[in-house]
């Protein structure tokens, strides 16, 4: 415990006295609220959706085992594969079956690969595996962590970018952003059309038909899930929704509180690449993947899911908002966190990784209640802080 | 009562918990250190008291404690031994820090008297305890809810035989526990439970109050009173009673979407802490107003350490309103 509550502290105050962090998140969260204000605006009903939206996700964390089922069965009539983790342990067995060695992997960015370490272990099982999403990209050469959810890669200035990329792609590349961005387009073309696999995350299922939503802007997760032979959906069972109605609904939500009035891309994918164009007769493998596969993961979220206070941690769509919001954030980005980021990250942490590392980022918190305000589906962050501090102080009365 | 070799986090939240049971407060104050504000006073007898639940006359002993925090980095344990005294019943903070704590408990201790005073302009029969309990809001805070509950109904018990029926509160913490969490804690826990911007909002319009000459303020909304208790129209409706007196919000961070100070976290983070609330000076900066306005006193005592070389004065809002009053 004491381990990591030192190894915690020294990366939450390595970050505080890191000034680029700051200014970064600074101005990050200055041109975040103006969009999303914009955003919400121009779409007030979105406000109203939002509550709307807590409440599918109330009844769908209620009877996630009943979804999994419609869903695994749907996938398959489809044609595709459904799996089911009940561990991260289970989850990279599955997916590392699936890829196997020697492989070229390209991945999209997924808050629950990084969860259970999929890149790594994929790595170790010898393949060479490529984070897609720009962020991520930069996070994987910097051998970092990343700071944001949605901008992993929020805190390295574009003169480090540069200095970063010249070194890798062995060329010169100059500190100007659309020279930065070019140059990564150049780097990971030739991963795609290498790439046997391609990894991603969802945003959404959809139980009625087993259709996984992915939202991005880049266009990476277009190609990640559409080029390669294979396609693999590494997804929680905290992001099944009952119907396709449902799905659109979280969606538009989502990427309005992500800042974004409409996002560039939601792919919605129903299974494997398939064509009828010859004599109707069904071929798999057309253009796009010739084999789907989608693992649903646990991993913890059944055990939030049992409990009153810390299931409101499983509504989490992802949009990113609270962080800009909250003011520890502000100051060390997502050292306040370990996977999992900010005061909700807590019960992430203990579903994921256990009390020993739920307890820092808890006491962290300063359960100033501002990420609930920001929070479309009105996450009670205080509430679960609380929660964990609770378990914490069980165990130090235990341990007297 | 910590085991050798725990993260100092835990150690200084450990100690702040065994001192509350020993003697009801996480700071070990004595129990006539912290009714001194009253000296003097008539208590009065009615069943309506001003509680001012212990906050503003525990904020000086914190504010050395957080300062030597600093200084000793909270990396080492043992440092941290070595440089706090940490002793198996609790941390004792009181004569460690007994002559930095006195002059900030005069100011403190004011302010305190500077609630009863006004109020009793508004209302002449409010009365005040001796020897107050503090509410336990570190206990409920750090998640000790067993000992947090036995605390409670001590509490609860010393309002019963006083014969109270209506509390004033005067810190948005003592608000919140009292008003919501309190009543889950302890049965029949029924006493009416008010702030004192309520009552002041409700007679303030015959108070005369002025400024001597043209000044601009803001507000800090505590987080506890703007979004849990969701008071923000209050302050601002008693401001706008004063002749001559500008309010100029914080762009954005008002109201419900006000900042935290950073307090909550100054005894296990104090660096942090101290960080946040730099930052919040520079937001209330940000509203062109040179005095900014408190109603809490860890809010007023965390601020007020920020702002010092910032050209931004830290008040309490009640401190300025008194100064508002015209004789």
């Amino acid at each position: 415990m004491k381990a990591v509550f030192d190894e915690y502290y020294h990366r939450l105050m390595n970050a505080f006295q890191n000034e680029n962090i700051a200014l970064a998140i600074e101005r990050a969260t200055a041109s975040y609220r103006s969009n999303v204000t914009k955003a919400l605006t121009k779409y007030p009903h979105t406000v109203e959706l939002a509550k709307e939206v807590r409440s599918i996700k109330e009844r769908s964390v209620e009877r996630w085992e009943e979804l999994l089922k419609e869903a695994m069965d749907n996938i398959v009539s489809n044609k595709g594969q459904a799996y089911f983790a009940k561990t991260a342990a289970d989850a990279r067995k599955i997916v590392g079956d699936l890829v196997g060695n020697g492989k070229v992997v390209v991945k999209s960015k997924s808050l629950t690969s990084e969860e259970i370490g999929l890149r790594q272990h994929l790595q170790s099982l010898g393949n060479e595996v490529w984070e897609t999403d720009l962020g991520e990209f930069i996070i994987q050469l910097l051998n970092d962590e990343p700071m944001h959810i949605l901008s992993p890669a929020i805190h390295v200035p574009r003169e480090e970018v540069a200095k970063l990329f010249s070194r890798v792609m062995k060329e010169s590349i100059p500190a100007e952003i659309q020279e930065e961005v070019r140059a990564a387009r150049r780097f990971l073309r030739n991963m795609y059309t290498s790439a046997q696999v391609g990894i991603s995350g969802a945003n959404i299922v959809a139980a009625d038909t087993g259709a996984v939503f992915v939202l991005e802007n880049e266009g990476n997760a277009r190609l990640v899930t559409g080029l390669p032979e294979k396609h693999i959906v590494l997804v929680g069972i905290e992001k099944l929704v009952p119907t396709l109605a449902d799905a659109f609904k979280v969606a538009e939500v989502t990427w309005r509180y992500a800042q974004y009035v409409i996002p560039s891309y939601m792919s919605l994918i129903g299974g494997p690449s398939k064509t009828g164009d010859i004599e109707k007769v069904i071929t798999y493998g057309a253009h796009g993947p010739r084999e789907y596969h989608v693992v649903f993961m646990d991993n913890g979220r059944s055990e939030l899911a049992k409990d009153p206070e810390l299931k409101d941690a499983l509504y989490c769509l992802r949009c990113g908002g609270c962080m800009y919001e909250c003011p520890v954030f502000s100051l060390v980005g997502g050292r306040f966190g370990h996977r999992y980021f900010i005061g909700y990250g807590a019960a992430w942490e203990l579903a994921v990784s256990g009390l020993e590392w739920a307890a820092p980022i808890a006491y962290t918190c300063l359960r100033c209640d501002r990420c609930k305000e920001r929070c479309p589906v009105k996450i009670d962050t205080a509430k679960i802080v609380l929660r964990i501090r609770r378990l914490f102080a069980e165990r130090c009365r235990s341990s007297r | 009562m910590w085991e050798e070799g725990t993260t100092p986090l835990v150690q200084i939240m450990l100690a702040l918990v065994e001192n509350m049971k020993k003697s009801g407060n996480p700071v070990g104050v004595s129990k006539d250190k912290l009714s001194a504000w009253a000296r003097g006073l008539e208590q009065g007898k009615g069943s309506l008291v001003l509680y001012s639940g212990c906050e503003y006359q525990l904020v000086p002993y914190f504010l050395p404690l957080v300062d030597r925090l600093k200084k000793s980095g909270l990396v080492d344990s043992k440092l941290l031994n070595l440089t706090l005294r940490l002793k198996s019943f609790g941390l004792d903070v009181v004569s460690m820090f007994a002559s930095l704590s006195a002059k900030d408990s005069e100011y403190y201790n004011e302010l305190v008297r500077k609630h009863l005073l006004l109020l009793r302009k508004v209302k002449s029969d409010v009365a005040f305890l001796n020897d107050e309990l503090y509410p336990g809001t570190l206990l409920y805070e750090f998640g000790f809810f067993e000992e947090f509950a036995e605390h409670a109904k001590k509490v609860s018990k010393s309002f019963k035989e006083r014969g109270v029926k209506t509390i004033i509160t005067i810190s948005p913490h003592s608000l919140e526990m009292l008003r919501s969490v309190y009543p889950s804690f302890v049965e029949g826990f029924d006493f009416e439970i008010i702030h004192y911007l309520e009552l002041l909002a409700k007679y303030a319009s015959n108070l005369r109050l002025a400024v001597k000459e043209p000044t601009a303020v803001t507000i800090h909304d505590p987080c506890h009173l703007a979004r849990s208790m969701n008071m923000v129209e209050e302050p601002r409706a008693i401001l706008s009673l004063v002749r001559g007196l500008e309010l100029r919000e914080v762009p954005f961070a008002n109201k419900r979407w006000t900042t935290c100070c950073g307090a909550p976290i100054e005894t296990f983070l104090p660096m942090l802490s101290e960080g946040i609330a730099q930052r919040r000076v520079k937001e209330l900066k940000e509203s062109g107003a040179n005095i900014a306005l408190t109603l809490c006193p860890f809010c007023h005592a965390n601020l007020r350490n920020a702002s010092l070389s910032s050209g931004l004065r830290i008040m309490d809002y009640v401190d300025f309103l008194g100064r508002c009053m015209e004789s």
